[in-house]
């Protein structure tokens, strides 16, 4: 998020909402707190989901029942809006591997993770200003 | 960081704030 989302559009009108899940043994609230410091761009909102209730949500709203979204990434256009439950979004994409509930088309991993990032990025910000293209 | 409970509602107000912006979520796990 922060190279190819933040640091390539330093100029964008864009907030990245950064939700930390406890999902893995070690993970906790001290643990997000250290990693948030990787991503110090101004338009990124770190939030700890301590109950897995937006994981909850942002699954259902990709078609995942009574399931938990994580390593999940969502692009949103401007006018997009949260109202009962949250807005379907205009690409998204995992890392949850191919036999979850996430859709096994949208498992990115590594490399391909990251072109699939800058796509998303490039459709919904334009060409990036600065950065490997 | 802001800690979420079992409410979304800080997060869907503060997506909603900033509607006329494009926007990303990421989830992930912090370990």
């Amino acid at each position: 998020m922060q190279q190819i989302v933040l640091d390539a559009y330093p100029e964008a009108a864009v907030s990245v909402f950064v939700i930390w899940v406890p999902m893995l043994a070690a993970d906790s609230a001290t643990a997000a707190e250290e990693v948030a410091g990787l991503i110090t761009d101004l338009r990124a909102v770190h939030l700890y989901d301590s109950a897995r209730r937006i994981g909850r949500g942002i699954a259902a709203s990709v078609g995942g029942v009574d399931t938990i979204a994580w390593d999940t990434y969502l692009f949103y256009r401007p006018g997009a809006t949260w109202m009962d439950a949250a807005p379907l979004p205009d690409r998204w994409m995992h890392q949850l591997g191919p036999s979850t509930w996430a859709d096994p088309n949208r498992f990115r991993w590594a490399e391909s993770l990251r072109r699939e990032l800058q796509t998303a990025a490039v459709e919904l910000l334009g060409m990036p200003t600065v950065g490997p293209p | 960081m802001q800690v979420i409970g079992t409410d979304a509602a800080p997060l869907r107000e503060a997506f909603n704030r900033v509607a006329d912006q494009a926007r990303v979520i990421a989830l992930l796990s912090p370990t």
